[in-house]
Parts: structure tokens; sequence; C-alpha cells
């Protein structure tokens, strides 16, 4: 018989998801460190880590109300993938949708940009 | 007075930690864990009713059956003779995550060698959530469109193959396999590509030996 496992979960978009793993690892730590209030959070978050900024700050609203976190600010430090044109040697910073090299069009493949982390919290 | 505590700590932690529980329990009897990651109606439970026909008897495969709502994907992939089948429905979701994952290998039986996971139709959020798997593949189908890859990259560097489905509806769809397949691999040149239409049948066996190939990958960072 096939079984159901049922999870009750609701929201459609994964930044929401990853909004409430963020919000745990900031409430877990705002604890152990006998904090009132968060007063600032800051994220790293890769271009390639699949995650939104904007879906993420929506998500982060709803996720911080009737919490010690919910007047503080979120900040977020973008990083970049790397890319390195195999065909020219040039070395820059890439994007999700960067394919090919801005200096000669070879195809480059990206590597990096993958963080997705809690950086630091300001507490009162 | 304020203060800064600095934290650096990965988000998706208990995900991650999740993943590394489900691939050390696997390890005992060698489970081959292979995600496979789509759209929605790119044919993945048409696919696996496909493989589990073929490799029933052959090898001990296990699915698990990713959706939103309904439990229509297992009852058809067990119908086609899977041995064990077990359906997670999200409840609103658009991706499953390991911690899901674990749960519903509790009632898994012993000596599994393949286990794949048909993850919630979805091309953007499946990709960022580890589930302990060892092979991730995107599976397209031409009707989508050639510019599918570029336009939802994330899951194709991710993936390890294509399977590039539904190649039968290509000449109605206008659209060329051989140029969604060099679309993909210009974004990701490692993929291990698949051509096949799951109704017919065509190309199915070479994914299937494939299938039947796959080792374990060693747990690395
Ligand atoms: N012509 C054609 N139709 C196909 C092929 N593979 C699947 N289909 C059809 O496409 C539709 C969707 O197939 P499914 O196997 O349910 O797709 P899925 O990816 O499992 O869908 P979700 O789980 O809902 O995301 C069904 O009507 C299938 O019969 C194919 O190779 N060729
Ligand atoms: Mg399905
Ligand atoms: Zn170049």
């Amino acid at each position: 018989m096939a079984r159901r496992a049922p999870f009750g979960y609701n929201g459609c978009m994964h930044e929401l998801s990853v909004a409430q793993s963020m919000m745990a690892v900031a409430l877990e730590n705002a604890a152990a460190n006998n904090a009132k209030k968060i007063l600032r959070i800051e994220l790293v978050v890769g271009n390639m880590s699949g995650v939104s900024v904007d879906a993420l700050r929506f998500a982060f609203d709803a996720v911080k109300t009737d919490t010690i976190a919910g007047n503080a600010e979120l900040v977020i430090r973008e990083t970049a993938a790397d890319a390195h044109c195999a065909a020219c040697g040039k070395s820059f910073e890439a994007g999700q949708y960067d394919f090919s090299c801005p200096a000669c069009g070879a195809p480059v493949f990206p590597k990096g940009g993958d963080e997705l982390y809690v950086k630091e919290l300001e507490i009162e | 007075m304020s203060r800064t505590i600095l934290i650096e700590k990965k988000i998706l932690e208990k995900n991650d930690i999740a993943a590394a529980r489900i691939r050390q329990k696997l390890i005992a009897d060698n489970t081959v864990v292979v995600n496979i990651m789509s759209g929605p109606g790119a044919g993945k439970t048409t696919l696996l009713e496909e493989t589990v026909r073929r490799l029933a008897g052959k090898i001990n495969v296990g699915v698990i059956e990713g959706d939103i709502a309904t439990d229509n994907d297992a009852r058809r992939v067990e119908r086609a003779g899977a041995e064990w089948v077990v359906q997670i429905n999200t409840g609103g979701a658009c991706h499953l995550e390991a911690g899901m994952i674990e749960r519903a290998l509790e009632t898994a039986p012993r000596g599994m060698q393949l286990l794949i996971i048909e993850n919630v139709g979805n091309l953007v959020c499946p990709s960022s959530f580890d589930l302990g798997d060892d092979w991730k593949v995107v599976m397209a189908s031409v009707t989508e469109g050639q510019d599918k890859p570029k336009k939802y990259p994330g899951m194709y560097r991710k993936s390890h193959a294509l399977v590039l489905n539904k190649v039968d509806l290509a000449p109605y769809v206008n659209v060329s396999p051989g140029l969604f397949v060099k679309e993909s691999l210009e974004v990701n040149p490692a993929l291990k590509v698949f051509l096949t239409a799951a109704t017919t049948g065509d190309g199915v066996d070479e994914w299937c030996d494939w299938l039947a190939s796959l080792k374990k990958r060693p747990a690395s960072v």
C-alpha cells in the first residue's frame, strides 16, 4: 500500500521556509546570549544560492512578528559567484544568468556563490 | 546597551544535518539515492513507472513521491511494481526537505539498492535542499521550450544528469532536442544526457542502465 506522510506546512515559495530556518537560527543564538531583543540580523546570501533576496525580505516580515526580532532590521550581504574564462583568461564576478565571457564570448561556468548563512546578530 | 555577536551559521543547517543522517543510515545497505527534479508535468512519474517495470526483479528499488497533494503518483508507481513506495504530501510547500525524507524512511525495508525520490514539480525551489541524495537529475520536456535551461539555470547547475523527455513531441512544438541539449550543456557541461519518450519507452533502457550502474558517492563536505 502506498502510504502518505502528512506535513503540516504551508507556503509556496521556498524563501518562506528559508526565512523560518533563518529565524530559528537567530532566536536560538539570541536566547543562548540572554538577549531580550534582536535589533539587527545580518545574512550572507550568494547569488547562486537559489534564494531571492526580495522574497526573503518579504518572508522575513511574515515570520518576525510576535518574536523578539519583531522590530529587527534585516541586512543582507549579497555575494557573487566567480567565473574564469579559459579562453582569454579574464576573471569576473558572475551573475546567475552569465553563461559566457563578457570579454570574448567563450562559455564560462561560474563557481561558488552558494553562501547562505547568518553572519551576525545585534542584540540587547 | 546593544552588542553584536558573530554567528556564521548556515541557514539550512538543520536540513543539512538531516541530510547527513540520511546518508549515514543508507550507507549500511549501500543504497544509492537519486533525486529527480523538474517543472510540473515533465514526465517524472511516467518515467518512474517505466523504470520500475524494467528494474523490478533485477534490483531492489524504493520510491519516495513528493507532491503538494494527492497520492496519485505513489499509486501509479506502486501499480508499476515498485517494492516500496511512500507518498509525501508537503501540504503547500513547493519542495521536499531532508526532514520529510527522514520521516518517510522510517518505514523503509532493509536492502534497498536504489532509492528514487521524485521531487515536487517545480523548477526553482527543490535544488536548494539537500535530501541526502547521491545523484541529482533534472528532467525537462521538449514542450517547455529550449530557453528553459538558461531561464532556470540553478537546477541545471546542481544536477549530474539531464533527462530530456517527450522527444516524440518535438516536431509538433517546434523544439530541437539537439539545441535543448546544447543550451543545457552551456549551463553545465558535466551533465550526462538522456533523450527519452517515457510514454513509448524510447531511451528508457539507456536511462535504466545508467541508474543500475550508479555507485554511492563518497560523503563530501
Ligand atoms: N507525448 C508524451 N507525453 C508524455 C511523456 N511523458 C509523460 N507524458 C505525459 O505528460 C503528462 C505528465 O506526466 P507525469 O509523469 O504525470 O509528469 P510529472 O513530472 O510526474 O508531473 P508532476 O508530478 O505533477 O510534476 C502525462 O499526461 C503523461 O502521459 C512523453 O514522453 N511523451
Ligand atoms: Mg509526478
Ligand atoms: Zn573570455
